[in-house]
């Protein structure tokens, strides 16, 4: 029986077979000629003044000098610059072997400063690094060239200087391996053990100020600190302590201009700019909410530099975040959500070339177009530099409030749902 | 670097939308010359016809000692036994495009009858495929934004279409056979697109998303036939049938833009045939038909309908035996306008040269038959989609006599 149904059994085999082939598709040359439902991805370039509300503002203070990573020292025209601090912690007894022994005097002291010489714009010429005492307190958080705390005016703008701790001239040059040198100490003269010891009775009041005299370069300061040596009770011998300033700050003329219109991002103090928008249901007749959000993001366009000594010096980077509430009801305290995209690189020399920024919002657009018309999230963005305590230039980039062809621009790319049909 | 240059143009964005919108409305069916017979219309008429009927050129109208084809309920009436068959016809497929030709293959399960006598009377049910809306093409593109420029491989694919499920009742007066056949018409349609962007040609790290959609239609309506059969003589079988629908219906059932449901007229049919013992040896199949398609109308500007005539013959010789098991050679040749095709296209027919065999074993409880259908349908100049075609029917059934 098998013998004789052999054939048929090939036969049926082979035609089952091909019944269970998978059909391979047909593969089409275009778009428009292939059969089926074709919806076009579509890009779109929507301008501030395009779309039914736009808001921007900056806001700033988020970082200030007494909270920023570094100091400016500076005697140039258009920018001076002193750092202001008090040392604050200076100890009375010290750690010597295995016993803690009460100071009986101090018998030299000096700042030092670590230069950051990367950043610093390092003098040609030799200047003078000057340590005074303060004749006046001074609140970290408010002082200002013109002022010592808010309502309370340096009798010299610039901070009162009293008395004269030391002073030392530098040349910032290699050394003799090779390297540039990015420490400098100013020794204090005269009765050291007094000075300290008032510091210590006092939490280091009034204060003191570093100040460079001699044109040239600027120089950023990371570490600011005092080195003292001290002896002992009983033993004849010395112990250096190092403690550092607290508060430490720097203040600086002309002061940072204020926030105009123009979206900031960066300085010091820092600024962020934060916008809130919303964008149609539909353009024209092709419905946007809905539609899959390809890609979505801001861009905007940068202003001519900022004037001397504000322009952006080095690269940065920038990131659009989420807000978690409405920026013109909160202000500056609203609330931050989740980065929106990758970080992005803001270049001084790209941005002085007009070069747009760019930052990717495409999560967020997306959940407003996939939400339900009874629950559509709010578009609101922040963008904001990373990190914001490291620089003291920044940028501006237009606004709403400008012209068209300069206002920031939501570009998407988007594919609006196929409109699936029977014939 | 992040920051960029200025992109393309961005003035005048309400009139590039325009444009894009009128793409956007004019694409959503494009018969043109890479379309496949399965995307035309309502899809592909499946003849519901064993492997024996095709091989004798598509008739299964009154063939002699029956058929598990499904033109006809009336012809239930020449089974004497329970029977069952079923048939399953894959089909391979050459499209010819103005580019070159790409091959394909289609798997139908054509036709499933089965037959229970009662004194007189023959009840039967019938799963018929009748219309095929399978297809799937790929192409791929460079999408070029202000973005970047982003390769893609766009993906479209109608899976699905149109059966039926039918119950018949014949009863056998003499000579005369009368049956008539209610059967449903069901199935689904699921139309998928899906365009998956590879990264930027220039900067892997730069992607964008995928976009897809895909909406879902379940089709409904009803068919009534009615038929009758008649034997002449020892040597000759007629038998002719007419059948009607109810609208067919397509309705909706996805999230999406819902366009409710769509109703497309259906056609009267009448079909005539038989076949005629020349010899001991050689049996003549026949059969014709005409369907009014033309009263279908769509929403779609780009495609008609017409009516449609079709017929078919061929030979059956029963003299050879192989291995001990007789086993009948047959040949056709059948001819078939197609009813559905591109505005601006001129209709479709389809040619098909047929032949195959069968064998009866097991004492004649069991039946195997083998048919071969090697054709062609469409022009692609004049009609808009030429296929070649091959299709391999194979039914099996059960207790035939």
């Amino acid at each position: 029986m098998i013998r004789k149904g052999g054939p048929f059994f090939l036969l049926v085999s082979l035609a089952v077979a091909l019944g269970a082939c998978t059909e391979d598709p047909f593969l089409a040359v275009d778009s428009e000629s292939a059969p089926g439902v074709a919806t076009p991805t579509l890009e779109i370039y929507l301008e501030a003044g395009e779309l039914p509300t736009w808001r921007d503002t900056t806001y700033w203070g988020f970082v200030v000098p007494n909270s920023a990573s570094f100091s400016l020292l500076s005697d140039r025209e258009e920018l001076r610059a002193r750092t202001l601090g008090r040392f604050s912690t200076i100890p009375d007894s010290v750690f010597v072997d295995t016993a803690r022994l009460a100071i009986d005097r101090f018998t030299a002291a000096r700042i030092r400063l670590s230069v950051d010489s990367a950043l610093s714009e390092l003098p040609t010429d030799s200047v003078v690094l000057s340590a005074w005492t303060l004749s006046r307190s001074f609140d970290a958080d408010e002082a200002t060239w013109e002022r010592a705390r808010v309502g309370e005016p340096w009798t010299t703008p610039g901070g009162d200087l009293e008395t004269l701790l030391g002073a030392d001239t530098f040349s910032f040059e290699v050394d003799s391996l090779g390297v540039l040198i990015d420490t400098a100490v100013v020794r204090f003269e005269g009765n050291v053990d007094s000075l300290l010891t008032a510091w210590r009775d006092s939490e280091g009041e009034p204060g003191f100020a570093v100040v460079l005299t001699g044109p040239g370069g600027i120089l950023r300061t990371s570490v600011m600190s005092l080195v003292a040596e001290a002896v002992p009770e009983g033993l004849d011998t010395t112990v250096t302590i190092v403690r550092g300033a607290i508060p430490g700050t720097f203040i600086f003329d002309p002061p940072t201009p204020q926030p105009t219109t123009r979206l900031r991002l960066a300085g010091l103090p820092s600024a962020r700019y934060y916008l809130d928008f919303t964008l149609p249901d539909s353009l024209g007749f092709i419905p946007l909410r809905g539609s899959t959000i390809n890609r979505a993001t801001i861009e905007f366009r940068p202003t001519s530099a900022p004037a001397v000594p504000f322009e952006l010096q080095a690269d940065i980077f920038a990131q659009a975040v989420r807000l978690l509430a409405d920026p013109f009801v909160f202000g500056e305290k609203t609330p931050i959500g989740s980065p929106l995209g990758g970080q992005e690189l803001l270049r001084p020399d790209s941005l002085a070339s007009g070069n747009i920024m760019e930052y990717d919002i495409t999560s967020l657009v997306r959940l407003w177009s996939l939400a339900n018309a009874d629950s559509v999230p709010p578009l609101r963005v922040g963008v904001v530099p990373i990190p914001e305590n490291r620089q003291f230039g920044f940028w501006e980039f237009f606004s709403a409030e400008d012209g068209p062809g300069l206002r920031p621009v939501v570009h998407l790319l988007f594919t609006p749902n196929p409109t699936f049909l029977l014939p | 670097m992040t920051t960029r240059r200025e992109g393309p143009e961005r003035s005048g964005w309400r009139s590039r939308l325009l444009a894009a919108a009128i793409a956007l409305l004019a694409a959503p069916v494009a018969l043109t010359a890479q379309t496949p017979v399965t995307d035309l219309g309502l899809g592909y008429p499946v003849p519901p016809i064993d492997a024996r009927a095709a091989a004798l050129g598509g008739t299964g109208l009154g063939l002699f000692a029956g058929s598990f084809s499904s033109r006809n309920p009336a012809d239930l009436t020449m089974f004497s036994n329970p029977a069952i068959g079923a048939t399953l016809a894959p089909e391979s497929v050459k499209l010819k495009t103005i580019e070159g030709e790409q091959s394909s293959g289609r798997s139908r399960f054509v036709v499933m009858q089965g037959v229970l006598p009662f004194q007189k009377w023959r009840f039967g049910l019938n799963v018929n495929s009748e219309l095929d809306q399978d297809w799937d093409v790929i192409l791929t593109d460079t999408l070029r934004t202000g973005f970047g420029d982003y390769p893609y491989t766009e993906f479209r694919q109608h899976d699905g279409g149109i059966s039926s499920v039918g119950l018949s009742v014949a009863y056998k007066m003499g000579r005369l056979g009368l049956g008539v056949e209610g059967s449903a018409l069901t199935g689904n349609l699921r139309q998928v697109f899906r365009r998956d962007f590879d990264p930027e040609v220039n900067d892997p790290t730069n992607q964008i998303g995928f976009a897809a959609g895909d909406a879902r239609w379940s089709w409904s309506g009803w068919r009534f036939r009615a038929g009758i059969t008649g034997e002449i003589g020892r040597r000759a079988v007629v038998s002719a049938a007419i059948t009607t629908y109810t609208q067919l219906e397509a309705e909706r059932d996805t999230f999406g833009i819902a366009i409710g449901t769509q109703k497309f007229d259906m056609p009267l049919e009448v079909s005539v045939g038989g076949s005629v013992v020349l010899t001991q040896r050689l049996l003549l199949a026949a059969a014709g038909g005409w369907k009014s398609w033309s009263n279908t109308d769509f929403r779609v500007l780009d495609t008609e309908s017409a009516d449609v005539m079709w017929a078919g013959g061929g030979l059956e010789y029963v003299g050879l035996n192989l291995l001990g098991l007789p086993v009948p050679l047959r040949a056709g040749y059948r001819y078939t306008d197609l009813p559905f095709y591109g505005g601006q296209y001129e209709q479709l027919s389809e040619q098909a040269f047929t032949f195959g065999f069968g064998a009866r074993i097991a004492g004649g409880r069991a039946a195997l038959d083998f048919g071969v259908e090697i054709g062609s349908r469409g022009n692609v100049e004049t009609t808009g989609t030429e296929e070649s075609f091959q299709r391999i029917s194979l039914s099996m059934g059960i207790n035939a006599r």
